[in-house]
């Protein structure tokens, strides 16, 4: 039995080898390439890649920009779409049109979307907050849909039995419903995330290759940097997000799992 | 069974994956081609455009020279890759730059460079997007091969024969050659003879001109802006005669910006006072007139400029002055080998040909380049630039030339940065003078850059600082991001 299933197992690495092969080749190699860019220093390897980063006031205005984006947009976009969440619990499954509605502003051709920002940028000085609003526009619906699919696996009866115990609503938002969405919660903060990086289309098209400051993203940098062929700033600065996207699920994830513990 | 054949088609799999990664050979030698020209057909040999044609004749002539070349590369060894610059094709162009970046990035790359820098944002070039942005920060990177020891072997180019000053530019942090300068070109106050005998200006700095005490030198004062023509018609010994065509701000510094520290070489408020002062030397001659009986042509150095010369006609040129007493030269067409190149022995047998002082005298791929060549016994009579027309200065004449460019202290290849101080569509001279245009009435039909502008228009010292403090912060920016 035991010689079995190792034959198996051999039999199935065997076959996921070309597979593994080219994730090897086409996601690791260049992994590799960019952690070696990033250490790679004029006298061999070192930090000094990053020392020289972290004193370039542009990256240091455009790693600033980035992070106040998602501090600012991940909480709202979060509470906006989970109280909604909770509104449309009872109704979605009589209305479904409804579900389709939500996606309506994420699927909208990018086209619109920039005509949309640039009507409001004209008028305003706010840059910063127009492209909030427009990643909350645009994004909140996708993360309610993924919510409340969440929100409606949650059995029924755990509520009728907390409602006859006397429960507040709540204590059963507490106590019940909450335990159970941080699995849900943590792929719409990880969607979000996505998403949230994916809003560089509009800014771009918006403020060209430079805009305002206070709309200068880590991809401008990025961009910028590959267009220069600074490949060391390139690979730090793309490392240095990494780490802190890293830092960050890391300890969101951590803490969700104890809490489902 | 069922085993056998998972293990066959793992396999087959395998070896499918594994069947594009064979070792090859180097292949053709590939030289990378972004000289900014337009690829219309029809300018040279029907159906081929004027690019292909002189990329042709350099094979041609390269082929000739092969018995000379060591190596004895032949134009059927060499892959010619153009990057698309005409503005209907920008889409190709953005392409390639994308893919010759990503493969340097990896590793690998064309093996040789041919670029220009002369790729301003115009009607006729919509795009300045360099294969390299900064030639200079590319240099301090290591992306180019230094050449040194190639140059001290080279048979057809003799470094000795290329103005020094030039060739440094084009140097690394060790002083190795890695990129050779092709062409050049300076600002020149140019005078009849019988006008001005002689002046020498040598050690004369930019603050001396704006002091505006000698009447010959304050004329350089134009420079700062771009003003037309200015100068009356002049004699029958003068053809035509014009005026700065480009605002020359960034040729008054040695350097606008030191890569390896990422800070520009002046400060916020020393180019605020440089604009103010240029703009207040710039009124004072126009106000006092005296310019309008000076009979004299301001312009760039090119070989163009040498054919409404009569080759009796005497002349003095009075270069540009920069602010450390020499004049600054701008480096518009160069050539490099990739650091990462498989065959650089081959390599340097193609910038041997390029930079020879037979092609550089009036090879293909140097015909429509207005500039001057960076081997300095060219432009005598016995050298000429191009055989085509007359194209070469007299005896005088090439004198006067080599005495001037004798005073080249600077060069630079020039980058977005100076775009920023000089561009037509977002540079800072632009900005300001069209300020000045917009600040008074006058009829529709009044040149941007006549001297009404510059007398009549006013610029508040706020409005000033706003505009050089917008400039200064995105030149910083771009500097970082370099």
């Amino acid at each position: 039995m035991v010689i079995t299933m190792r034959k198996r197992t051999y039999q199935a690495y065997l076959l996921l080898s070309p597979l593994l092969l080219g994730c090897v080749i086409f996601y690791t190699a260049p992994f590799v390439t960019v952690i070696r860019l990033a250490f790679q220093t004029g006298g061999g390897f070192g930090l000094g890649n990053f020392t020289v980063l972290l004193q370039n006031n542009t990256f240091t205005l455009a790693f600033g920009n980035s992070m106040k984006f998602f501090a600012a947009g991940l909480p709202l976009i979060l509470l906006l779409a989970y109280g909604i969440a909770l509104l449309l619990k009872t109704q979605a499954r009589r209305h479904k049109l409804l579900k389709s509605v939500f996606l309506l502003p994420y699927s909208m051709p990018v086209v619109g979307t920039v005509l949309l920002m640039e009507l409001f940028m004209g008028e305003s000085n706010s840059s910063f907050w127009i492209t909030v609003a427009l990643y909350l526009w645009k994004n909140t619906g996708y993360t309610v849909i993924l919510l409340l699919a969440g929100l409606v696996i949650i059995p029924e009866e755990q509520y009728e039995s907390a409602g006859l115990d006397g429960a507040t609503a709540w204590q059963k938002f507490r106590f019940i419903t909450t335990p159970q969405m941080w699995m849900p919660l943590f792929f719409a903060v990880t969607f979000s995330v996505i998403n949230g990086f994916k809003c560089f289309r509009e800014i771009f098209l918006v403020g060209g290759e430079a805009p305002e400051n206070d709309i200068y993203m880590l991809q401008h940098f990025i961009n910028h940097s590959f267009e220069n062929l600074n490949y060391q700033k390139l690979s730090v600065s793309s490392l240095l997000l990494l780490l802190v996207i890293l830092l960050f699920f890391g300890a969101f994830y951590t803490f969700v799992r104890r809490k489902e513990c | 069974m069922k085993r056998l054949f998972s293990v066959f088609l793992a396999l087959v799999l395998l070896c499918a994956l594994c069947s594009g990664c064979a070792v090859s050979n180097p292949g053709p030698l590939r030289v990378c081609i972004d000289l900014g020209s337009s690829n219309d057909l029809n300018s040279y040999d029907p159906g081929k455009s004027a690019m292909e044609t002189d990329v042709e004749k350099f094979q041609t002539w390269l082929d000739d020279c092969s018995k000379y070349i060591r190596e004895g590369i032949t134009s059927e060894e060499i892959e010619w890759e153009f990057i698309p610059s005409d503005e209907t094709m920008l889409t190709e162009r953005e392409a390639a730059l994308q893919r010759i970046r990503t493969e340097i990035m990896t590793g690998g790359g064309p093996d040789v460079f041919l670029c220009t820098t002369n790729l301003y944002k115009t009607a006729d070039h919509p795009t300045d997007s360099r294969l390299f942005p900064y030639v200079e920060k590319a240099i301090l990177d290591g992306r180019f091969l230094p050449l040194d020891e190639y140059l001290s072997r080279a048979i057809l180019t003799n470094p000795d024969d290329l103005w020094e000053p030039v060739m440094k530019a084009g140097q690394d942090r060790q002083g190795k050659q890695a990129v050779l300068p092709m062409t050049f070109t300076v600002n020149v106050l140019t005078y009849p003879r019988e006008v001005l005998p002689e002046y020498d200006s040598t050690g004369k700095t930019w603050n001396d001109v704006l002091k505006g005490d000698d009447p010959v030198l304050s004329l350089q004062s134009l420079w700062a802006f771009n003003t037309e023509k200015l100068i009356p018609e002049p004699t029958v010994h003068w053809p035509w005669v014009r005026s700065s065509y480009f605002a020359a701000f960034p040729f008054l510094y040695p350097k606008t910006a030191d890569f390896e520290t990422g800070k520009l070489c002046f400060t916020e408020e020393e180019l605020f006072h440089r604009i103010k002062e240029n703009l207040a030397a710039c009124r004072s001659l126009l106000e006092n007139g005296e310019y309008q009986q000076q009979n004299c042509a301001l312009s760039t150095l090119t070989c163009t400029q040498l054919r409404p010369f009569d080759l009796e006609q005497e002349i003095t040129y009075i270069p540009l002055r920069n602010e450390t007493g020499g004049t600054t030269a701008r480096i518009d067409r160069w050539c490099a080998v990739n650091a990462n190149t498989k065959q650089p022995d081959k390599a340097f047998e193609v910038i041997d040909a390029l930079m020879s002082e037979n092609y550089q005298k009036g090879g293909s791929l140097y015909l429509g380049e207005p500039n001057m060549p960076v081997n300095k016994k060219i432009g005598s009579p016995e050298l000429p630039i191009h055989e085509m027309e007359r194209e070469y200065f007299s005896a005088q004449q090439f004198e006067e030339y080599q005495r001037a460019c004798g005073e080249i202290d600077a060069a630079y290849f020039p980058s977005l940065l100076e775009d920023r101080l000089m561009s037509y569509s977002d540079g800072l001279i632009y900005t300001v003078q069209t300020h000045l245009y917009n600040s008074f009435a006058h009829d529709e039909s009044l040149s941007f850059s006549s001297p009404e502008v510059f007398l009549q228009g006013s610029i508040d010292d706020d409005t000033l600082s706003r505009m050089v403090h917008e400039t200064y912060e995105a030149m910083q920016r771009l500097l970082d991001e370099s």
